[in-house]
């Protein structure tokens, strides 16, 4: 295909040449667009769109979560117990999570620790010491999902409300 | 099967980067670029190995960089489509002392460039020039008037 400008051997196509320019200006759009999803969270990490709250009909329990986490990045579970979801004879809550989401994730620090987890064949119970049942409070997972894509979880309560919520992680 | 795939993964995204932001970018190594290389080489190291920093897994990673790099060498000489897609065509942004203003501004190549790789082969002027080429790696070559051009 070495054609001739002049005297000049040089393989010279610019039908080629406009192509790549214009699939070139499609690449660096596409550039732009990935830091401007950056922004807005949906590619994990911080922004508006990262974070999701979840709550159950009546909001005695609620989930604070990232809809779009990372692949062994820092990431959070905020659960938020309403009042009156503690067992008023003990002041305990027993907070369980879906077994198949627990194996997708790292957790690496609960705040406040429990005061015991139990494995179940579908869920992992935590049972939490709140001090007053009358008043909402907050339980924390650290926690670092391992492997990527999507994956569906379950919260609830013993005995109380429950719901799914589902999470993109990305690789 | 991951560190295959992981490899394979970063230097299809590296090449594409490479190959969208244009020949010129990365063509000259500015002392800037060589700071900007280890910054990107050390962001991207982590992802590369993730948490397993195995022998094997280094040689693994390191062995499908060298051999998708090998394939594609050997790809590009075999095809030459392929070749076109992986290293481009040259560029003439300069024909007879005339400067090709459209081209030049695609690729993002300024008068003082091709002056500059004119300098280099003791050329003073455009007008000395026949040609200057915008090279598959990135670089302009300048090819002189015949009888040195006064």
């Amino acid at each position: 295909m070495a054609d001739r400008i002049g005297d000049l051997e040089i393989e010279h196509d610019m039908g080629y040449q406009r192509r790549a320019w214009a699939v070139q200006r499609i690449g660096l759009g596409m550039m732009l667009l990935l830091i401007a999803a950056a922004f807005t969270g949906v590619l994990g990490g911080r922004g508006p769109l990262a974070s999701r709250t979840l709550a159950s009909a009546g909001d005695s329990l609620r989930l604070e979560y990232k809809r779009f986490a990372r692949h062994q990045a820092p990431s959070q579970l905020k659960v938020h117990f309403g009042p009156g979801l503690a067992e008023k004879s003990d002041s305990t809550v027993k907070l369980w999570l879906a077994r198949d989401y627990v194996e997708q994730i790292d957790i690496e620090r609960i705040d406040p620790e429990p005061e015991s987890v139990r494995a179940g064949e579908e869920r992992v119970t935590f049972e939490f010491k709140v001090s007053d049942p009358e008043r909402p409070s907050i339980v924390t997972f650290n926690i670092r999902p391992t492997g990527p894509w999507s994956r569906k979880g379950s919260i609830g309560v013993e005995e109380g409300p429950s719901f799914p919520f589902s999470q993109f992680v990305f690789p | 099967m991951d560190s295959v795939i992981r490899a394979a993964v970063v230097y299809a995204f590296i090449f594409l980067l490479f190959r969208i932001s244009g020949k010129r970018t990365l063509a000259e190594v500015t002392p800037f670029d060589l700071v900007l290389a280890l910054i990107m080489s050390e962001a991207i190291q982590q992802a590369l190995i993730d948490a397993d920093n195995s022998l094997t897994n280094a040689f693994l990673v390191v062995t499908t960089l060298i051999a998708i790099d090998a394939a594609l060498l050997w790809g590009t000489q075999r095809w030459k489509g392929l070749d076109r897609v992986v290293n481009g065509l040259p560029l003439v942004i300069l024909e007879d002392g005339k400067l090709l203003r459209d081209r030049m501004d695609r690729e993002w190549v300024v008068t003082d460039d091709i002056l500059t790789a004119a300098r280099q082969q003791g050329l003073a002027r455009l007008d000395q020039i026949k040609y200057a080429i915008l090279e598959r790696d990135g670089n302009i070559t300048v090819i002189p008037r015949e009888g040195g051009g006064g």
